[in-house]
């Protein structure tokens, strides 16, 4: 019994390894369980717990904690409980990832400037500076700049106008009856007339869709001449006091040409401006 | 020492401190009431006149044209066709690009829109079938019954369950209008085909599975009945004989049954979080292209494919 007791304290560790690996496989469950009761129980019962070289608060957790997992192993481990711990169940029960998720459904423009700030800021400076080489550092740490300072602006952008939108879009999602008189039934009718609440109705998410994204597209111009215009100003004020990369006079005179505008929009500005295709380096900021 | 006093008395004495903040404080309060009620009147006005946009016939058209079809998708889409097109009228109209320039300019934006729009569509498509599992797991994570949720997970995690919960819906007054009829909602769509060849993966023997994906393609539809009916027929036909449709069909009623819960009056924020993900995918999947794939990797690609063209010309 001794040499149980001393292994069993001394390698309380490899217990508890092993009863996490059995906790993978089904089949050793109840194994697991039998084997740690009574070994705990006979512990306490023939040597007094004070022989132990573990302190009592250690021995104590270490007991409850068999206490716990023979609970659950008890129960063969069900394809239910399988869900309930895989990553994704967890993942989806966070309140950041619904609030990100409910974005999506509320205001599509706020979702997509949201995240189009994480592949500006992250990604794509990731990108650029993985593709550089010693010649073109300065120049792709500008662009790197760039896309950091197009991304806050577009977010900056997308909240100062599609905030009040989205507040607008759930005021009548509230109280539809006060603000659309006369298209309450119209979106509350929807899907048979078995929705309740507005916000759920099929109607009202796709009008909400529409309207944000129509009106994205009527304020892009606005916005992309928005990005290029406070740009210089950003390198400036910002990234030149930060890193000292300032060339913003360089900037704005190569901004006259429309050409340049594309590559600051995009990332890559380290082109000469004389060749035709040089310049253009892909679709949005 | 009188001077050090003055001071003191001045700004030191806790009482006049406090006078002053909390005078400071009703003032930052009553600007920000000012502001909170102003921005709150504005976005009703905005409420209004979105409000009466929604009336308007035309409008109503457009938004029952969208309601039923996979719109996130396709606006994802169209947001960044629109955007490259105005970059490219831009080019056109720019005076200090040469005119001989514009036009390979030109082409070269309008290919790259087209393979990065070509590229999200197949992406997005993929991740489709590829996630479905996820989708589920997520649309049952957001279901806010506890009981129900758990009859929803013990039948993602064993389909045939749903049989079972068929049958108490004849008796059980809760369950009645989630479960019951579900074997007229079930149609034989894309992602049911997905889901057969998901099980074909457990039962990979099953021989009348593989025969349905195969002959299904060849079915058309009849005089007295239209396609989906009749590839419906011989989905049901097939069942009898086969543990991969057997699934795959239980597998669409759970689905089934879950929009049918997001329709109820109780459902809370399920249809909006269903709604959520499938838009946050679509969008997450064209931003993912449009705005770093595309200026990553496809754009100097494409200049380099230019260039050559252009040496070539010069040659």
């Amino acid at each position: 019994m001794k040499n149980l007791q001393t292994t069993t304290v001394n390698n309380v560790p490899f217990i508890q390894d092993y009863k996490f690996k059995s906790k993978d496989y089904n089949s050793h469950f109840g194994h697991a369980g039998e084997s740690l009761v009574p070994l705990s129980k006979d512990m306490s019962g023939d040597l007094s717990i004070h022989k132990c070289t573990v302190s009592n608060n250690k021995f104590n957790s270490f007991y409850k904690k068999t206490a716990k997992d023979i609970s659950f192993s008890g129960l063969s481990i069900s394809e239910v409980n399988k869900i309930k711990n895989s990553f994704a169940w967890k993942l989806f029960n966070k309140k950041w990832f619904n609030n990100f998720i409910a974005k999506a459904d509320s205001s599509q423009t706020i979702f997509d400037a949201l995240f189009a700030l994480g592949i500006t800021c992250a990604l794509r400076p990731a990108a650029i500076m993985a593709q550089s080489s010693e010649k073109t550092k300065k120049k792709d740490l500008k662009a790197a700049e760039h896309s950091i300072a197009s991304g806050v602006i577009g977010y900056g952008f997308a909240i100062l106008v599609f905030s009040p939108i989205k507040n607008a879009l759930d005021k009548i999602k509230k109280h539809p009856e006060y603000f659309s008189k006369k298209a309450a039934g119209f979106f509350k009718y929807a899907d048979k007339k078995m929705n309740k609440s507005m916000s759920a109705s099929k109607r009202m998410q796709t009008y909400t869709m529409l309207f944000n994204k129509s009106m994205e597209i009527l304020v892009a111009g606005l916005r992309s001449s928005l990005t290029i215009g406070m740009i210089p100003y950003i390198d400036k004020y910002v990234f030149g006091k930060l890193f000292g990369t300032n060339n913003a006079e360089l900037t704005k005179k190569q901004l006259q040409n429309p050409a340049y505008r594309y590559s600051i929009v995009n990332f890559k500005n380290n082109q000469e401006s004389n060749k035709v295709f040089q310049n253009f380096t892909g679709l949005m900021k | 020492m009188m001077k050090i006093n003055a001071c003191t008395s001045q700004y030191m004495p806790s009482r006049s401190r406090t006078d002053r903040q909390s005078f400071k404080a009703v003032n930052a309060s009553s600007v920000k009431k000012v502001i909170s009620h102003s921005y709150d009147r504005s976005t009703s006005w905005l409420a209004f006149g979105i409000g009466k946009l929604a009336s308007f016939k035309p409008v109503q058209n457009v938004i029952d044209f969208f309601k039923d079809k996979n719109y996130q998708e396709h606006l994802a889409a169209i947001t960044g066709c629109v955007l490259s097109g105005f970059y490219m009228i831009d080019t056109a109209k720019s005076k200090s690009i040469e005119k001989d320039q514009k036009l390979p300019l030109i082409l070269n934006q309008g290919a790259v829109c087209a393979i990065s729009t070509v590229g999200a569509y197949t992406l997005n498509n993929y991740l489709n079938k590829k996630l479905n599992n996820l989708a589920e797991t997520f649309h049952i994570s957001k279901i806010e019954d506890g009981k129900m949720q758990d009859e929803f997970l013990k039948c993602k995690a064993d389909y045939s369950y749903i049989e079972e919960l068929q049958k108490r819906a004849k008796t059980d007054e809760k369950l009645k209008p989630v479960f019951s009829d579900l074997d007229k909602k079930f149609e034989v769509t894309k992602d049911v085909k997905v889901y057969v060849k998901d099980e074909l993966k457990k039962y990979k023997d099953d021989v009348v599975a593989k025969q349905f994906l195969k002959e299904v393609k060849k079915l058309k539809k009849t005089d007295n009945k239209e396609k989906a009916d009749v590839v419906k027929e011989f989905f049901m036909e097939k069942m009898k004989n086969s543990k991969a449709l057997k699934a795959a069909y239980n597998r669409a009623s759970m689905n089934n049954a879950l929009t049918k819960l997001s329709g109820m009056k109780n459902a809370g924020k399920l249809p909006n979080m269903i709604n959520g993900f499938k838009t946050a995918r679509s969008l997450m999947v064209f931003a993912l292209i449009y705005r770093f794939a595309s200026p990553v990797f496809a754009t100097p690609l494409a200049n380099k494919v230019s260039e050559k063209i252009e040496q070539r010309n010069k040659q």
